[in-house]
């Protein structure tokens, strides 16, 4: 009975053989092996090369076992791009029919048990796959006789994503997370359709960099043979989730992306591609990626009219974190075409229409009404002609200027930028800027001129002071993150002149700048220099010399600072507001001896020299007086003269520099004692 | 032969020297500068502390912090993470550099560096993460 039956199948087996290779598709090699008819009765054939149109399967075994179950090993499946080695599966129930080989009940043990059911139907030559890893979840390929060759079509219905991350180029973030429907269709004459779309995706790289989360994509793409190539189409819709691709956060909006072009062995092309951005606008491009050297060797992109405001928010405001443009409210429109070629970047162009920028927290800058354009080449100079309408600086009101910027790939220059300012204006010129290897590198010298001191010290919140404040800006240079000034920089204030020599600025931008300098004022106008700083009147000239300043984070560390009376003849004259004023420099005294002797019904004295020296060293003041005149008991702040006269003496030659601050803050009471001549 | 034992013998006074010399490095020193950098690593603190806490963030043995576990950040905030790391790395180089300025000694950077590097660890909550001398995870 047991051989009838074995017979039987043996029998049915070879049918289905012959009606394979009828089927021309197949090449079939029969070597029937028929085990000896025993306890472990068992027929193994070994088929080879199953072909069809992105479909092969190589050294097919058929090893049946006891009960019409069969294993099946298939050596090697290629679907599509995708290959796998050494495939086995086992089948429950194989049917062998003479129209039909079915398998409804099979699996594949691949890591976990996933079902399995496949039907050859003889006549047709249709073979249907389907694999059902869970309930809710189905792949299924259908291979069948087309116009031309045999077409291929792979359904997907729930399939879980993370099945086909291992097949996901290692470089590129993991695929997480994920279900795929849509089908695939190959057609044997090789056009492709294929139409998918991907919910609740995801992905990540280990260090968190890339990732997305809860992606919903629709995916429709169409190919055609093309000569030697394909021609292909694409669009994309993004319609859920969120993305962060350092440092940018994107979340979907409704985003489209379509594109057509051509792929052959060497080259995929994109002849068009547009992209929507709901809210920021749509961008064209095109371009040429060379596959075996894995870069892009030409491209090009236009988008016009994009809000500046959206493209900030959106794009551009990850990219500026942590610099002066990293709060800005932003305003008007820009148009911009790029080009790239095998070297890089080749041109760009930039329209600017109304464009506006302030610094939105710390109003530090900003510029109103930016229009013009930047076209910007890789080896050829060119001229970007741009207007300003107004903007601010450090709160203060900046005129109309135009900026005639000279551009020659990453070298730019600046012949001359003049910029009103209040009631003056700054001038930069000879601005020259480097590409450096880490960093920019930059140069200009300018002048500053005509701004009224009232206007400017009011503006910067200072003590306001009179006069007009001119400067002269010596070369201006900054390396790396320092800037360093070449030559004297000159300024002209309260009547006299301020210059300041070997200027240096290191880590400007940093939480803890430095400044190195050394100063030299010359014959300031002690009248407007008390009525500025609400010191108590004075009038008279002094010099100041400042050698060795260092601030850290603008507050003075280190200095050597002498004040003298200028050389020549003036009318020297000192108010009592001024002496009690002067006293707190040096300690506690003064001021109370002044209100108990009769000289405080004398409103102005006479003093023939005044000076004062602070050697600022670890927070520490070393004090001292009119040079020349040092007593062994103190020394001399303001030397009497005429009359009334004054003289005024420090006893404390050393104070912390905190609280000679703070006593030039309360004018309190000191042991600086008035002396009557 | 014997100017050979001089000479190894010098290089291990100089080092050693050398090492008392950073021993004497004042760490608490206190500039303009310094103050600066310290208010304003005081102040990102706040929005660090609870990113130590959870293990996203954690100690390095370099003396900087570092991005653990991305999973505890979400996606809308691992910019701003990202960017509060940064800016946290660049201060503590900034009062490294400082520190070592302000002893005049800019060549001890890499020493104070180290030393802060174990001072933060030492000074970490229970249940922060920090790097071990292997350079693993390791939960405080």
């Amino acid at each position: 009975m047991a051989c009838a039956r074995l017979a039987r199948k043996a029998s049915a087996a070879k049918g289905a053989i012959n009606v394979i290779r009828a089927a021309g598709a197949f090449a079939l090699l029969v070597m029937g092996m028929l085990a000896p008819l025993g306890r472990t009765q068992q027929i193994t054939l070994i088929l080879d090369d199953l072909t069809g149109a992105a479909f092969s399967a190589q050294s097919i075994k058929l090893a049946f076992v006891g009960g019409g179950a069969a294993a099946i090993d298939i050596g090697a499946l290629t679907v599509g791009a995708q290959s796998w080695k050494h495939i086995h599966l086992e089948c429950k129930q194989l049917a062998l029919e003479r129209a039909r080989i079915a398998c409804d009940e099979g699996v594949l043990p691949a890591g976990e048990k996933i079902p399995l059911s496949f039907s050859y139907a003889t006549d047709q030559r249709v073979l249907s796959v389907a694999l059902k890893p869970a309930p809710d979840e189905t792949w299924q390929m259908q291979l069948r006789p087309g116009r031309q060759g045999n077409d291929l079509t792979i359904r997907m219905d729930g399939g879980r994503l993370q099945r086909v991350a291992a097949w996901w180029p290692p470089d590129l973030p993991k695929i997480n997370a994920g279900v795929v429907d849509g089908v695939i269709e190959y057609e044997g004459d090789g056009r492709i359709a294929a139409k998918l779309s991907l919910s609740n995706a995801g992905f990540a790289d280990a260090v968190g960099l890339h990732a997305g989360e809860k992606l919903g994509i629709s995916m429709a793409l169409q190919a055609e043979p093309d000569a030697q190539a394909l021609r292909w189409r694409a669009q994309l819709a993004w319609s859920a989730g969120e993305v962060f691709w350092q440092p940018l956060y994107l979340k979907s909006a409704n985003q489209q992306l379509s594109m057509e072009g051509r792929l052959d062995a060497a080259h995929l092309r994109v002849a068009r591609g547009s992209l929507r951005y709901p809210g920021i606008g749509d961008v064209t491009f095109s371009g040429d990626y060379d596959l075996g050297a894995k870069k892009v060797t030409g491209a090009q992109a236009s988008a016009q009219a994009i809000p500046v405001a959206a493209l900030y928010e959106s794009v551009l405001k990850p990219f500026l974190d942590g610099s002066t443009l990293s709060d800005l409210r932003t305003d008007g429109r820009v148009s911009a075409e790029v080009h790239l070629g095998v070297d890089g970047l080749q041109r760009v162009d930039v329209q600017l229409d109304n464009v506006s920028l302030e610094d939105k927290t710390q109003h530090r800058f900003a510029l109103f009404n930016v229009n013009g354009l930047v076209p910007w080449r890789a080896r050829e100079a060119t001229q970007a002609a741009v207007t300003v309408k107004g903007g601010e600086l450090l709160k203060m009101p900046v005129g109309a200027f135009a900026v005639p910027l000279g551009m020659n790939g990453m070298r730019f220059d600046l012949k001359q930028l003049r910029v009103p300012l209040l009631d003056g204006y700054f001038e930069i010129r000879d601005f020259a800027a480097r590409a450096g290897t880490a960093n920019w590198n930059w140069q200009f010298t300018g002048d500053v001129g005509g701004i009224s001191m009232d206007k400017i010290t009011a503006a910067l919140g200072l003590p306001v002071m009179q006069g007009t404040l001119a400067a002269t800006l010596p070369m201006v240079r900054h390396i790396r993150s320092t800037f360093r000034v070449d030559g004297a920089l000159f300024l002209k204030v309260f009547n006299g002149s301020i210059e300041v020599k070997n200027l240096v600025l290191l880590d400007l931008f940093s939480k803890a700048p430095r400044v190195q300098a050394d100063v030299a004022m010359r014959n300031l106008d002690l009248g407007l220099v008390t009525s500025a700083f609400s010191f108590g009147n004075m009038t008279g000239r002094v010099d100041a010399r400042i050698a060795g300043l260092e601030l850290v984070n603008w507050q003075p560390v280190k200095f050597d600072v002498r004040v003298a009376s200028s050389a020549g003849d003036y009318p020297r004259k000192i108010s009592q507001a001024a002496v009690q004023n002067i006293s707190a420099l040096g300690g506690a005294g003064a001021a109370a001896a002044i209100q108990r002797s009769f000289l405080r019904f004398f409103e102005q004295f006479g003093y023939d020299r005044l000076g004062w020296s602070c050697k600022l060293q670890n927070g520490l003041c070393e004090m001292g007086g009119v040079e020349g005149m040092e007593a062994a008991q103190g020394y001399v702040i303001v030397k009497g003269g005429g009359i009334p006269a004054i003289t005024v003496m420090g006893y404390n030659r050393q104070v912390s520099w905190q609280e000679l601050l703070d006593r030039l803050k309360r004018v309190t009471q000191g042991n600086v004692k008035p002396i009557v001549e | 032969m014997k100017n050979w034992i001089m000479k190894t013998l010098w290089l291990i006074a100089a080092l050693f020297a050398a090492g008392q010399a950073f021993a004497q490095a004042n760490l608490e020193i206190n500039t303009p500068g310094v103050a600066a950098i310290q208010g304003s690593m005081q102040k990102r603190h706040g929005e660090l502390a609870p990113l130590y806490a959870s293990g996203a963030v954690g100690l390095t043995r370099d003396g900087n912090v570092a991005l653990r576990d991305p999973a505890a950040v979400p996606l809308a905030q691992r910019a701003a993470v990202n960017g509060l790391i940064a800016a946290e790395n660049q201060d503590r180089a900034a009062l490294y550099r400082e520190i070592a300025r302000a002893n005049s000694h800019p060549e001890w950077e890499g020493d104070i560096r180290n030393t802060f590097g174990q001072r933060w660890i030492d000074r970490a909550q229970a249940g922060w993460y920090y790097q071990n001398a292997a350079g693993a995870w390791t939960r405080k």
